[in-house]
């Protein structure tokens, strides 16, 4: 019976010292087929607790299952120890190399111009690019052999003759005013084109904002509430404006508007050329030669207009400094386009 | 315009400090900066006749600060004898509106003193001699341009203002030769052609050294022939570009008082009584403000002493008031004050361009946003779902381009040309995207093992000499394996179908292309709007392309017609579907529609939904092709059993073998 006892104490205690050694999951599997599979000493151990007396096969049988519960005990614990320290991770791995699709820059920031100019009640309408000599220049206040038409160079169709490529969204504010009676306040986003060499601040085309409010008392003030909350919602920070006295044959009195430099907060930047201010866009009260040619009583009626240019306003908040590469067709461009 | 400042020093008698003068300017009449003596002021267009000299700015500099200025003395001494035994002046054109002149007898012509010459200099002009030099400066001061003639030189002492005749010939001050086109103004006498009104001199009676005898000419020249002449002759001289900006008559006629006085006093001569004075100066018209209806139109509130006050240093003469209505008369050299508004923007120049305080004003309508906005951005959101990036292209395309893709336009489609093309790269508006595309996926293909691009862009031709103009979506996939483009095309395609609820199915026609193959046109209700293709080898090399391309350019304009933003809601039903799927090879030529469709005239029983899964063609079987498709079966009102499915599933089989000699696989 003893001998029983001390051969299971010491299979106990030679399987513990082997389980002590094992340093992963496939070698202790082998140690429990060794010591708790079918054909371990264990598992043919009630041949063995047969052939004694039952005083002896309770003792022993006791001692048996002490040991069988021992082993199961420590492999559990020895398989929980190797489980976890078998999952080892450096948090900077890369994780996997995915590609994120984008849109362009032009794309996602005229989104969100929309939307803020949506919050402020305006409609925003989509306008031809190919237009009439008289959309874009005589409706405005520029007759034929008017220099400030040179203000403007000109891409001409072939045929139809007296068509263009739009110079500017104004091209569409009489017909604009024609179409939705006032009061009324509106959004032309959309491409211009010029007829113009390229350089780094300069493309021959780019987007442009049209905005006008015809109303019985849209003015000034209602202008530069409108900018101040574009601007602070575009460049999510609070911009200082300035409007300037400025001459555009379609608005009077026009005005130029400048905004308080996001680059550097006024303390002086090369972009600003240490000035403090940046002059994004150009704006007026309609004139009423506009007016009339869209139908609408002058004297009932006034309103205002402005333009500014989108990849001006984008160059600004992303820090580009190269129209070029925000018109470059590389993937690289949109990297930063959410 | 670059002024020295010492010039202008001249018309004030109190010491300015002209860093803050610069500053003052900017924020109330033109953008300025100053340094080192240079005063360089951006004029606006419609004050450059008033503005642009010596005279003009500081008077507007004297408004701003609300001083006077000395004005430039004149003091001729005239002669007895008439000018007109001297010079008659005929004008046969209404393009010359005002011509005034002086006769000056016996000056001594010279070179001009240092002080003059680097005046002149310092303004761009080359130093001729001290009367052209004079000249120059009082067109400078006045902002007038003048002409001095060799009197002697004048055949009869006559001249004539007419018109050209075309194919007239003109020789110019600097040799150069004209051929004009008929209707410049020139100025002539009976024989020669004296000089091309408004722009230049020619030689015939050109002032030099010898000169003795002058007639001044100060003239106000139609804008629009001015400017005509200047850009149809390639001629553009300080004069030309006064005068198609227009020359204010008065500031003409004080000009050539101006340079009379200046000869006389520094080279002598004889001023002749009188002038040639033709066209009559018109008083101004007196203009009418409403008072209440500034303050409305500007947003700002302001007394009636501050605007008594403001238009005063604006040398605008208040004659009467009456409640809120006043009537002003603006000064003779103020030609670009014209109505009510005219005088609002002065008032607010002077009470501050930037003082308007920031006021809601209610909207009086709602906001919505042009539905091509918002279904594009939709397109370019759902494609970025799909792994496509948006690239930029530019809107023109060239002659290659053109030529490569030309077909793409039916033959009552021309396309949009330019008359003054920006250069060859960019000739014609783009009819297609893909071009422009192509370039795109050349310039991106290094870093991209699969590349999946797409542009989203208005395309324009004309139609029956009709301008469309239309939005387009092209989408370009650039990697190794042709089919499996194709095939993620066509995935593609079904994803914003679905998107766009689209339920109808695409009638796909193969044909030829020149720049695809293989190539198909999609039609939607018997509207095309869809092509899609494998782009040519050949044409990958022209644009510099490895591996394959394949694209699909959809007409969003017919897309949206048939889209719908929602659908009905379809019950799935009670009872449980049981599939079947089938392979069969058929002949290749089998049109795949048209057995889609066959199994919709079959009546079978319970079949819910045939779903055609996939197309291929074995390599075993050249001449044939295999579909696999996918029976749903399912009853409304019991559990099918699978024996009932499977009858009706012998029918399809047997349908198939039969009618297209097929073998189920
Ligand atoms: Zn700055």
């Amino acid at each position: 019976m003893e001998k029983y006892i001390e051969k299971l104490e010491n299979i106990f205690k030679q399987a513990k010292q082997e389980i002590e050694e094992i340093k992963n999951l496939k070698e202790l599997e082998e140690w429990k087929i060794k010591y708790l599979g079918r054909k371990s000493y264990l598992a043919n151990f009630s041949e063995i607790l047969k052939n004694l007396d039952l005083e002896e096969r309770k003792k022993v049988g006791e001692f048996y299952n002490q040991t069988k519960e021992k082993l199961e005990k420590i492999y559990h614990q020895q398989k929980e120890k190797l489980s976890e320290e078998e999952i080892e991770f450096d948090f900077y791995h890369p994780g996997n190399q995915v590609y994120y699709p984008t849109l362009t820059l032009i794309s996602s920031n005229l989104k969100k111009i929309i939307e803020i100019f949506q919050n402020m009640g305006f409609i925003i309408i989509d306008a031809p690019l190919i237009v009439s000599e008289y959309e874009n220049f005589d409706s405005l206040n520029m007759p034929k052999f008017h220099p400030a038409r040179e203000m403007w160079d000109t891409i001409w169709l072939k045929e139809p003759r007296n068509y263009l490529l739009r110079t500017h969204t104004s091209a569409f504010q009489v017909p604009f005013l024609k179409k939705y009676k006032p009061p009324i306040r509106g959004i032309v986003p959309g491409k211009v084109f010029r007829f113009e060499a390229t350089d780094s601040r300069h493309d021959f085309e780019f987007y442009q904002i049209e905005g006008i409010s015809v109303s019985e008392n849209s003015n000034f003030s209602h202008l530069r509430y409108i900018f101040e909350e574009f601007f602070d919602n575009y460049f999510e920070k609070k911009i200082t404006l300035r409007f300037r006295p400025s001459y555009f044959p379609f608005t009077e009195p026009s005005i130029e508007v400048d905004i308080s430099c996001v680059l550097c907060n006024q303390r002086g930047c090369s972009v600003c050329k240490f000035s403090g201010w940046l002059e994004v866009a150009g704006a007026g009260m309609i004139h009423p030669f506009v007016l009339k040619e869209a139908g609408i009583d002058s004297k009932k009626f006034q309103g205002y207009a402005f333009g500014t240019g989108l990849e001006r306003l984008i160059m600004l908040k992303y820090q580009i400094n190269d129209i070029r590469l925000l018109h470059s067709s590389d993937l690289r461009t949109n990297e930063i386009s959410s | 315009m670059k002024f020295r400042v010492r010039d202008l020093e001249n018309y004030f008698s109190q010491k300015l400090n002209w860093k803050e003068i610069s500053e003052i300017l900017t924020d109330k009449a033109f953008e300025s900066s100053y340094n080192n003596g240079v005063l360089e002021v951006d004029i606006l267009a419609n004050r450059y006749p008033d503005a642009s000299s010596f005279v003009g700015l500081a008077q507007e500099i004297a408004a701003l600060i609300e001083s006077k200025i000395k004005y430039p003395i004149i003091k001729i001494k005239e002669g007895k004898e008439k000018i007109n035994q001297f010079i008659k002046v005929k004008n046969k054109t209404a393009k010359t509106p005002f011509y005034f002149g002086r006769v000056i007898l016996g000056v001594k012509n010279d070179k001009s003193p240092t002080w003059l010459k680097e005046l002149v200099e310092s303004y761009g002009f080359n130093s001729v001699n001290f009367i052209v030099d004079l000249s120059n400066f009082v067109m400078l001061e006045f902002g007038a341009p003048l002409h001095v003639f060799d009197l002697d030189k004048i055949k009869n002492k006559e001249i004539i203002i007419r018109e050209a005749q075309k194919g007239e010939k003109f020789i110019a001050l600097n040799n150069n030769f004209y051929s004009l086109q008929g209707g410049e103004i020139l100025i002539t006498d009976n024989e020669k052609i004296l000089a091309l009104a408004g722009i230049i001199g020619s030689k015939e009676a050109e002032v030099d050294l010898n000169t003795k005898n002058i007639f001044i000419e100060a003239a106000v020249f139609d804008p629009a022939t001015i400017y005509k002449t200047s850009r149809s002759l390639k001629i553009t001289t300080e004069a030309s570009y006064r005068f198609e900006r227009m020359v204010i008559p008065q500031r003409s006629l004080q000009a050539l008082e101006r340079l009379s006085f200046l000869i006389q006093k520094n080279i002598g001569g004889k001023v002749l009584k009188g002038r040639v004075f033709l066209g009559k100066i018109d008083k101004t018209k007196p203009i009418e403000i409403d008072l209440k209806r500034l303050e409305k139109f500007l947003g700002i509130s302001v007394n009636f002493n501050q605007i008594k006050k403001f238009l005063s240093f604006l040398r605008i003469k208040l004659i009467k008031r009456k409640k809120d209505r006043i009537q002003v008369l603006v000064p003779e050299d103020r030609i670009d004050l014209k109505n009510e508004e005219d005088i609002y923007e002065e008032i607010l120049r002077l009470y501050g361009v930037n003082n308007p305080k920031r006021v809601f004003e209610p909207p009086s309508h709602s906001s919505y946003v042009d539905e091509s906005f918002t279904f594009n951005y939709k397109i370019k959101t759902y494609l970025k779902e799909l792994g496509f990036s948006e690239v930029y292209g530019y809107n023109l395309i060239s002659i290659k381009d053109y030529e490569f893709f030309k077909s793409i336009l039916e033959e009552n489609q021309k396309p949009i040309e330019f008359l003054n093309p920006l250069s060859e790269n960019y000739t014609y508006f783009e009819f297609t995207l893909l071009p422009n595309l192509l370039k795109s996926c050349s310039l991106n293909q290094k870093r991209f093992k699969d590349l999946k691009i797409f542009r989203l862009e208005k395309v324009a031709y004309r139609e029956n000499n009709e301008i469309k103009e239309f939005y387009n979506l092209c989408l370009l996939i650039n990697k190794k394996e042709p089919f499996e483009i194709l095939k993620e095309l066509k995935t593609t395609l079904n994803y914003l179908l679905a998107k766009f609820n689209i339920n109808s199915d695409i009638i796909f026609e193969s044909k030829n292309c020149e720049f695809s193959d293989p190539f198909a046109l999609g039609f939607l209700f018997d509207k095309e709007f869809l092509k899609i293709g494998l782009i040519k080898r050949k044409l990958l090399e022209v644009y510099d392309i490895d591996y394959n391309v394949g694209f699909m350019e959809i007409n969003l304009n017919e897309l949206k017609k048939v889209s719908t933003s929602y659908k009905r809601f379809e019950y799935w039903g009670d009872y449980p579907e049981i599939t079947r799927d089938l392979s069969f090879y058929i002949s290749k030529n089998y049109n795949t529609k048209k057995i889609i469709d066959s199994f919709e005239k079959l009546k079978i029983k319970n079949l819910k939904k045939t779903i055609l899964l996939d197309i291929y063609f074995p390599h075993d079987f050249p001449d044939k092709k295999s579909l696999t498709f996918k029976f749903i079966f399912q009853s409304p009102e019991k559990t099918l059993t699978e024996e009932e499915v499977e009858k009706e599933f012998q029918k399809i089989k047997e349908f198939v073998s039969k009618t297209f000699e097929a073998q189920i696989r």
